[in-house]
């Protein structure tokens, strides 16, 4: 049995129209009136007849085709090396003589075809046979093939010695005559299957492809529509005029000349040549202080800073200084999901989901209703390029935006002030060459994948950003505008309480006290003047001692966001022990509030129009205390996906 | 008794071999200056005796596993060989039809045959239908048998004076060592075509 290459959709050798065509030839040429004339050959004291002159073949094909001396012969050549016709004084010479060299005709079963090449096995058992007959005729290179194919199919070696055995014993039957054709034709095939070294491989072709040449694929309307929309995709692709991708090759040749090992040699040496390996330490992947060169290139464009770990590492401190670290991150966790382990595929989704893209989710990031649409949908059947929406939209976003400050940064002028330019080191005399060398292995990847992942997971933890909290009333998306607690003293977080909650504890009041100290960072310099500055006035009653569901469902109230002071103000709290089950219908306040929050987010554009439609947006107050009610029954209760359960929640975003 | 199940089961990989090399040099021929009627004739009928070898089962004991597995494998190779043949032969066949226009025969310094097949061929099945028999035993034998090639090793040497390469490590037991070469001699006798057990019984076994 022969064990099947993986199958990644290329295993048709190619059309040889070719072969077609000499067939036909070699067919015309054994008509008794208009073929070629036959001899015998005499070997020894047999004689075998069928064979044909050098000569003759060459005038029956200048004959036959009417095409010039030169082309005839080169034809005639190609006959030889494809395996049609073999010479019989010279056999390991494959080309055509125009004198009286003799030659016969291959067998058709050992013509060359399309749908199969020639078989290992089949060779191995060739080259047992041979040494059955007599041992050592094998050459060189042919005992290299048979040492490599024992070694290739040892599991099979013992069909192939039998085999060969069979196949001897088979042969002798024959009468001698036969036997020598037969052994004639078998080395031909061989010869040209594979070729002894320094001659020419005719049958080599490259690559296998992809689809069968021999496939007759009948035309049904199924294939007609495929075809259409393969001509449609193809003509929409971009095309660019050569002189510009040209200057754009130039322009890039230019640009990395500096950086180019090779070209400008590196600092402190190649690390091939002196062998000191300082230029690969120095170029680690997270080395603390990177190179100069290095540095310097993130300015040339923003894929060289985001496909550098060390220039990831150094744009997020500034994308937490501008708190949008969160696009940075979900960007590389949509690599992960792509080039990761695929078996989790669905995992990592819905933890990208419910990290970045929920409604309320911990690090949302700011993409546009469409793009939200089309990932939400992709994510019931998740796959690896399921969020590749949404990661070109942070990514352009990213790039047009964050990188033009991030150059003008301190942080990046901080970095290209701390690079290390590394000196040049002298090449190493190697007058000792026998000396032992001081060989440090680098760390194992293995090692450093795991520390690359607990710092992942460290800044994972560390990481809230605060601007998560106000997302649908925040005019400038990246800054504070919920300064409510940042603006609280830490300390002491001071009565907070709404005007008229007296009977029940205020859970806004609970949050403000629970949350202060919790685990959001109060980000200096960030915060602008609140809108709302009502707000933190109005918050500040004392506090009555709160139980821990209300802190909770308050502080998930506000990460909802929706401060609206006038919805503050009217703001009627139930008791957390109101037993909810169904979400209650919209009363008349509610109505109201709902279409004030609508002002409020159309005031500042936010194109959030799927979601104010979904009720589980939690733009009106209402479904935010339905949401409290519930988050109070549950407190445990996570982030849902939306095509989890989706009676319950609705359609999200 | 077990011992003697093995050894039937050698047996018929062996027939099996004995009757793939018959019938590819008679494929060989095909196309050719020997080809006619009867060399298709006695083709036909060698791959019958071989569709027939392949397709006789019987469950056998469970003993002398390495052993089984290595014929196991062994006999799917030389199943492998023969469907290729088979394919060559439609191939040839077509090409060549012997009614009628068709191409004329390559004059390849083949003689006549020797007189006379060694076997009376049954009712011979067409190609197709021999190679979508033999298709569908090795499917069968591949997907119910879970035996990993690399547990396989070779009994014999590199070959007749083996190469310089060194030598495949020698067989699992004892039995092994010169099965192949008892064979020769016991393969003709036992070509007949009634009770021959086979290697699926491996399958009963593995599975």
């Amino acid at each position: 049995m022969t064990v099947t290459r993986l199958d990644q959709g290329q295993r048709y050798r190619p059309r040889m129209a070719f072969l077609k065509k000499i067939e036909a030839l070699m067919v015309e040429m054994q008509n008794p009136d208009t073929g070629i004339k036959m001899q015998t050959q005499r070997v020894m004291i047999t004689n075998i007849p069928h064979a044909v002159a050098g000569n003759d073949i060459l005038q029956w094909i200048l004959q036959r085709l009417q095409i010039t001396d030169e082309e005839a012969l080169h034809l005639g050549d190609l006959f030889v090396k494809y395996g049609y016709i073999y010479p019989l004084q010279e056999p390991k010479n494959l080309t055509l003589k125009t004198d009286g060299s003799l030659y016969r005709f291959q067998t058709p079963y050992f013509w060359p075809t399309q749908s199969w090449p020639a078989d290992d096995t089949d060779y191995a058992i060739y080259l047992a046979k041979k040494n059955i007959k007599r041992k050592g005729i094998l050459e060189e290179y042919e005992k290299e093939h048979y040492n490599m194919l024992n070694k290739k199919i040892n599991y099979k070696w013992d069909f192939v010695i039998m085999q060969a055995k069979e196949q001897y014993k088979a042969g002798k039957e024959r009468k001698k005559a036969d036997r020598y054709a037969l052994d004639c034709q078998e080395r031909a095939y061989w010869l040209v299957n594979r070729t002894p070294p320094g001659m020419l491989d005719v049958l080599e072709y490259g690559l296998d492809r992809a689809t069968d040449p021999n496939e007759n694929k009948k035309k049904t309307m199924d294939v007609y529509r495929r075809e259409i929309m393969y001509y449609q995709q193809a003509i929409m692709k971009s095309r660019v005029k050569s002189s510009v991708s040209l200057g754009g090759l130039v322009k890039y040749s230019e640009q990395f000349l500096s950086n180019d090992p090779i070209l400008s040699g590196c600092l402190p040496s190649n690390p091939w040549v002196t062998d000191d390996p300082e230029f690969w330490d120095l170029n680690a992947k997270l080395v603390d202080v990177p190179t100069r060169m290095r540095v310097e290139r993130w300015a040339f464009n923003f894929s060289e800073l985001i496909r550098d770990p060390k220039g990831r590492q150094n744009f997020q401190l500034f994308l937490k200084k501008e708190f949008s670290g969160e696009n940075l991150s979900f960007w590389e966790a949509c690599e992960d999901l792509k080039y990761g382990d695929q078996s989790k595929v669905k995992e990592k989704a819905e933890e990208i989901y419910k990290l970045f893209l929920a409604p309320g989710a911990r690090r949302w990031i700011n993409i546009d209703g469409t793009t939200m649409g089309i990932t939400v949908k992709g994510l019931k059947h998740p796959h690896r390029y399921v969020l590749d929406a949404a990661q070109t939209h942070i990514y352009m976003l990213m790039k047009k935006d964050s990188y033009g400050r991030y150059l003008k940064s301190p942080i990046y002028k901080e970095m290209l002030a701390k690079a290390v330019v590394p000196q040049e080191t002298v090449k190493k005399s190697s007058n000792f060459p026998f000396g032992r060398r001081q060989l440090r292995s680098s760390p194992s990847p293995v090692i450093l994948r795991q520390q690359e992942e607990e710092a992942k997971a460290k800044e994972a933890a560390t990481t809230v950003d605060i601007t998560q909290l106000c997302r649908l009333t925040s005019p400038a998306p990246r800054l504070p505008v919920y300064a409510g607690p940042s603006s609280l003293p830490p300390a002491s977080p001071g009565p907070t309480a709404l005007p008229h909650s007296t009977a029940c504890p205020s859970p806004i009041s609970v949050a403000l006290d629970s949350t202060a100290g919790t685990e959001r960072e109060q980000e200096p310099g960030g915060a602008i003047p609140s809108p709302f500055p009502s707000t933190a006035g109005k918050v500040g009653a004392a506090a009555p001692p709160k139980p821990r569901a209300a802190a909770l469902s308050l502080r998930r109230f506000l990460k909802r966001g929706c401060l609206n002071s006038p919805v503050f103000a009217t703001l009627s709290l139930r008791c957390p022990a109101v037993p909810h089950g169904k979400v209650q219908p919209l009363g008349e306040r509610e109505r109201r509030l709902r279409q004030d929050a609508k002002a409020v987010s159309s005031f500042f554009q936010i194109k959030m129009d799927i979601a104010l439609e979904s009720r589980t947006y939690p733009v009106g107050s209402a479904e935010e205390e339905h949401k409290c009610h519930q988050v109070c029954k549950d407190s445990a209760k996570e982030v849902i996906c939306p095509w989890e359960s989706p009676a319950e929640e609705g359609r999200a975003g | 008794a077990a011992g003697e199940e093995l050894g039937t089961c050698v047996a018929a990989q062996a027939a099996l071999c004995k009757v793939a090399a018959g019938h590819r040099q008679l494929v060989l021929q095909l196309g050719g200056s020997a080809d006619g009627p009867r060399l298709r004739e006695e083709r036909r009928g060698r791959s019958a005796e071989a569709a027939l070898l392949a397709g006789l089962r019987q469950a056998a004991s469970p003993e002398e596993r390495r052993e089984l597995e290595r014929l196991w494998v062994l006999f799917l190779s030389a199943l492998e060989l023969f469907l290729q043949d088979l394919r060559q032969a439609h191939r040839l066949c077509r090409l060549f039809s012997l009614q009628g226009g068709g191409p004329a025969l390559l004059r390849t310094g083949l003689g006549g045959r020797r007189g006379g097949g060694p076997e009376q061929p049954p009712a011979p099945p067409c190609l197709e239908e021999e190679m979508e028999q033999v298709r569908a035993v090795m499917v069968e034998m591949e997907s119910t048998a879970n035996i990993p090639l690399w547990t396989v090793e070779a009994t014999q040497a590199a070959g007749p004076g083996d190469l310089g390469a060194a030598p495949t490590s020698q067989g699992p037991g004892p039995r092994a060592g010169p099965c192949c070469r008892v064979l020769g001699g016991g393969a003709g006798k036992r070509r007949s075509r009634g009770q021959v057990s086979w290697l699926l019984a491996c399958l009963a076994y593995v599975s």
